[in-house]
C-alpha cells in the first residue's frame, strides 16, 4: 500500500516538475521570440534610415546640382523636426501644438 | 410520543419562527441580488471589469514604402519619438513648463495653463515627432519620473524633396493618405494595426502582458510606380523654366510610354513643398495634369482626321478648299491665321487650318465626330489612379448643332484634361489602340511581389495605317515645316502637334481674346515612338506670343531630348 501511495506520489510530482519545465522553456522561448521582434524592428529602422540617407545623397535633383556645380547643401544626416534639410515628411512642418 | 412531537412543532416559539423568516429573506435577497449579478447585469460588469483590468494597446503598423520605377525611394518612413507628460503628477507646472518651453520653443505661459487646466488628465501631447536634438535635451533635463515619457510614433519622410509631389501626395501626422498614391493606395500602403493586451493592477501598473491575446502589426505594402525620377526631375526643371518665361497662371507635363501607357513623369505647377509650410495652399495642391480642364484647339485635330481616314469619309490623297482665309459656315465667319488655297489632308494638319478643319467636320457629321471623341477617351476619366481626375467636358450629341461641327474638328466646344489628352494622343503613336494610363507597375509585400489589382483598358479605336500616316507623315512634318518648328530635335526625328486655345473670360463669359492656354504634344523616334510629351501652359503672360509652338514646344522637346537620351534611344535610329 504504501510503495504504491509513494510511486503514485512520485508520478504526480515528476508530471509537475515536468510541466513547470516546460513552460519555463515556452516562457524563455516568449522572451527571444519579443526579442528577435524588437532586433529586427531596431534593425529595420536602421536599414530604412542607411536607406534614406543613401537616397537622399543621390537623389537625381542632387546629382543635377552638383554636376551643374551649383552643389552647396552639406550631406547631412536625415532628420526630423523643424530643422531637417532632407526629405522632411510633411507632419513635421505642423506648427506645435498641445494635443490631448 | 409522536404525538407529542407533533405538538411540539406545531407550537414551536414564534422568535423561532422570526429568526428563521429572517434568514429566509436575507438568503432570498442574497440569492436575488446573485442573479441580478450575474444574469442580468452580467455583461454590463464584465465589461466593467475589462476596463479596470485590461489595457488594449494599438501597435501602429509601418507604412510601406513608395519607389519609382528603378527602385529610388520616393516614400518611406522612420519612427520619430513625441513628447507627452501626465498633468496630474505635475506639481509645479510653471517651473516644468520653463525647462520644456526653450528645448520646444513653446510659450511658457501656453504650457504652464494647460498643464494647470488639465490637471485632472493622466496624458497630453506636448509636441509630436520630434528632433533629435531636441529629445537629448529633454532627456539630459532629468524631469521627475512619471511625469513626462516619450512614445515612438512614424513619421512619413520624402527624400526626394518636392518631386511628385502632386503624384505620390502626402500622409498626415495621424497616418492618413492625403492626395497621390499615398490616398488612393493608403488601404495597402498602410498596413494592419497589431495590438497588445495588458493587464494591470489597481494603481494602474502593467503587471502582466497577455500573450495570447498579441497581435503582431503587419507592414503595408510597398508600391513600385512608373514615374521614373530622373524624366520627372527633366519635366519639373522645364516647368520651372516656363514659370520663369511665361509667368502663366498654371502649367503641366506629363510623359508616357505609348505603348504600354506607363506613365514615365507627371507634373503640375504650382506645386506644393513639404519642407515649407507656406507651399500648404489650396491652389498648391491641384495636379492640373488630372483636374485642369481646357479646349485641346489644334491638338484634337489629328482625332478628327484619323477617325475620318478610317471611315472612308475621305483619303490621304485628298484635298480641301481653304478659301484664302476666310469661310462663312452659316451665320459663322471662319478665319485661318494665314491665307491658304487648296491645301492637301496632311496640310491641313501641317499648317493647322481652321478652315480645312470644319471642312473636314462637314464631310463627316456631328455623330462621327462624336464617335471619334467618345472613341479617343473624350468626356470620361482615364481610369488613371490618382484621386481628383475629372471628366472633361464633352456635351451630349443631341445637344449639338450647326456650330459644333465647326467647332469640334478644331478642338473647341470640348474640354479636356492634359492625361486624357496624351493617352489619346499616345493611341495613335502606338498604332491605335488605346490605353488606359499605367502609374502602379506592381506592388511589393516583404519585398516580393504581390498580385496586382485591377488592370489596363485596352481598345482598338484607330487603324495602323491611319495612325502611321499620321505619325510618319502629317505629325512629322508638323516639325519639320509647320507650327511645331521649335521643337525640332538634331538628334532625333520628332512627331507633333501644337495647340493654342481661348479661355472664356471669367467676367465676361465670353472667348477671351488675351487669355489662351497654349499646348504641345510630341513623341519621337517617328519610327518607333517611345516617348510622348505633353506641355500645357495655361494663360502664358511673359511676352507677346501665346501659341503653343512658341509658350510648350521647346520645353517639350527639351523633356522629350534629355528623356530620350537618358533612355539610351539611338540618335541614328531615326535617321535610318
Amino acid at each position: 500500500m504504501t510503495f504504491r501511495f509513494l510511486s503514485v506520489l512520485v508520478f504526480v510530482v515528476f508530471i509537475g516538475l515536468v510541466g513547470n519545465l516546460w513552460e519555463r522553456r515556452c516562457l524563455d522561448l516568449h522572451r527571444a521570440i519579443s526579442r528577435q521582434h524588437f532586433r529586427l524592428d531596431i534593425l529595420k529602422e536602421q536599414e530604412v534610415r542607411s536607406r534614406l540617407l543613401a537616397e537622399s545623397l543621390s537623389t537625381p535633383e542632387r546629382l543635377s546640382e552638383r554636376r551643374n556645380s551649383h552643389f552647396t547643401r552639406s550631406p547631412l544626416l536625415p532628420r526630423v523636426g523643424h530643422s531637417s534639410q532632407i526629405g522632411s515628411a510633411p507632419s513635421l512642418e505642423r506648427k506645435p501644438q498641445l494635443q490631448k | 410520543m409522536q404525538a407529542l412531537a407533533e405538538k411540539r412543532t406545531c407550537h414551536a416559539d414564534p422568535r423561532v419562527k422570526l429568526v428563521g423568516a429572517a434568514f429566509l429573506l436575507v438568503a432570498t435577497g442574497i440569492g436575488a441580488r446573485l442573479v441580478q449579478l450575474q444574469h442580468f447585469e452580467h455583461a454590463e460588469l464584465i465589461a466593467y471589469a475589462r476596463r479596470q483590468h485590461l489595457v488594449v494597446e494599438e501597435i501602429p503598423s509601418r507604412p510601406g514604402e513608395i519607389l519609382d520605377r528603378r527602385g529610388r525611394l520616393l516614400a518611406t518612413t522612420i519612427t520619430a519619438k513625441s513628447l507627452w507628460i501626465d498633468p496630474s503628477r505635475i506639481d509645479h507646472p510653471q517651473s516644468f513648463a520653463q525647462k520644456l518651453s526653450g528645448i520646444l520653443k513653446l510659450d511658457v505661459m501656453t504650457l504652464s495653463k494647460i498643464i494647470y487646466h488639465q490637471k485632472n488628465k493622466k496624458f497630453v501631447w506636448v509636441k509630436r515627432r520630434l528632433a533629435e536634438t531636441e529629445v537629448e535635451a529633454i532627456e539630459k533635463l532629468k524631469l521627475e519620473e512619471g511625469t513626462w515619457g516619450f512614445r515612438k510614433e512614424y513619421v512619413r519622410v520624402y527624400p526626394q524633396g518636392k518631386l511628385a509631389a502632386h503624384v505620390i501626395g502626402y500622409r498626415d501626422i495621424d497616418g492618413k493618405g492625403r492626395g497621390g498614391i499615398e490616398e488612393s493606395r493608403d488601404g495597402e500602403l498602410r498596413g494592419v494595426n497589431g495590438q497588445r493586451t495588458m493587464i494591470r493592477d489597481a494603481r494602474g501598473k502593467i503587471i502582466h502582458i497577455l500573450d495570447r491575446a498579441e497581435r503582431m502589426p503587419k507592414r503595408g505594402k510597398s508600391i513600385v510606380l512608373s514615374i521614373d525620377s530622373v524624366i520627372q526631375l527633366f519635366a519639373e526643371d522645364q516647368l520651372d523654366r516656363i514659370v520663369e518665361k511665361w509667368k502663366p497662371l498654371g502649367c503641366s507635363a506629363v510623359v508616357v510610354e505609348p505603348k504600354t501607357g506607363e506613365v514615365l513623369a507627371m507634373a503640375s505647377r504650382p506645386t506644393v513643398d513639404y519642407s515649407n509650410p507656406k507651399s500648404f495652399d489650396e491652389a498648391n495642391w491641384t495636379n492640373l495634369c488630372l483636374s485642369s480642364m481646357y479646349p485641346p484647339g489644334s491638338t484634337f485635330k489629328p482625332f478628327v482626321v484619323a477617325w475620318g481616314l478610317d471611315h472612308d469619309i475621305f483619303g490621304v490623297d485628298e484635298t480641301f478648299q481653304c478659301e484664302h482665309g476666310r469661310y462663312r459656315m452659316g451665320r459663322r465667319l471662319l478665319r485661318d491665321h494665314h491665307s491658304y488655297g487648296e491645301l492637301s489632308l496632311k496640310d491641313v494638319l501641317v499648317k493647322s487650318s481652321n478652315i480645312g478643319m470644319a471642312k473636314i467636320g462637314e464631310r463627316m457629321g456631328n455623330p462621327l465626330l462624336y464617335e471619334a471623341a467618345v472613341a479617343f477617351g473624350f468626356g470620361r476619366p482615364t481610369g488613371c489612379e490618382l484621386p481628383g481626375e475629372q471628366f472633361g467636358i464633352l456635351r451630349p450629341l443631341s445637344d449639338w448643332t450647326g456650330y459644333s461641327t465647326g467647332s469640334i474638328p478644331m478642338g473647341q466646344e470640348i474640354a479636356v484634361t492634359p492625361i486624357q489628352l496624351v493617352m489619346a494622343h499616345a493611341a495613335i503613336a502606338n498604332g491605335g489602340t488605346w490605353l488606359s494610363p499605367k502609374l502602379v507597375l506592381k506592388t511589393l509585400e516583404n519585398d516580393k511581389q504581390t498580385k496586382s489589382i485591377g488592370g489596363q483598358t485596352v481598345s482598338r479605336v484607330a487603324s495602323r495605317e491611319s495612325c502611321d500616316w499620321l505619325v510618319k507623315e502629317a505629325m512629322r512634318e508638323v516639325i519639320t515645316r509647320g507650327t511645331g518648328r521649335k521643337a525640332r530635335l538634331e538628334d532625333y526625328q520628332v512627331f507633333g502637334k501644337t495647340g493654342t486655345s481661348q479661355k472664356p473670360d471669367p467676367q465676361t463669359g465670353k472667348m477671351s481674346h488675351t487669355l489662351h492656354v497654349g499646348s504641345f504634344i510630341g513623341g519621337a523616334p517617328v519610327d518607333d515612338p517611345k516617348v510622348l510629351v505633353l506641355v500645357v501652359v495655361d494663360e502664358p503672360k511673359g511676352g507677346q506670343h501665346h501659341y503653343g509652338g512658341t509658350v510648350a514646344a521647346p520645353f517639350a522637346s527639351e523633356i522629350l531630348k534629355k528623356t530620350l537620351h537618358y533612355l539610351g534611344v539611338a540618335e541614328n535610329q531615326s535617321r535610318k
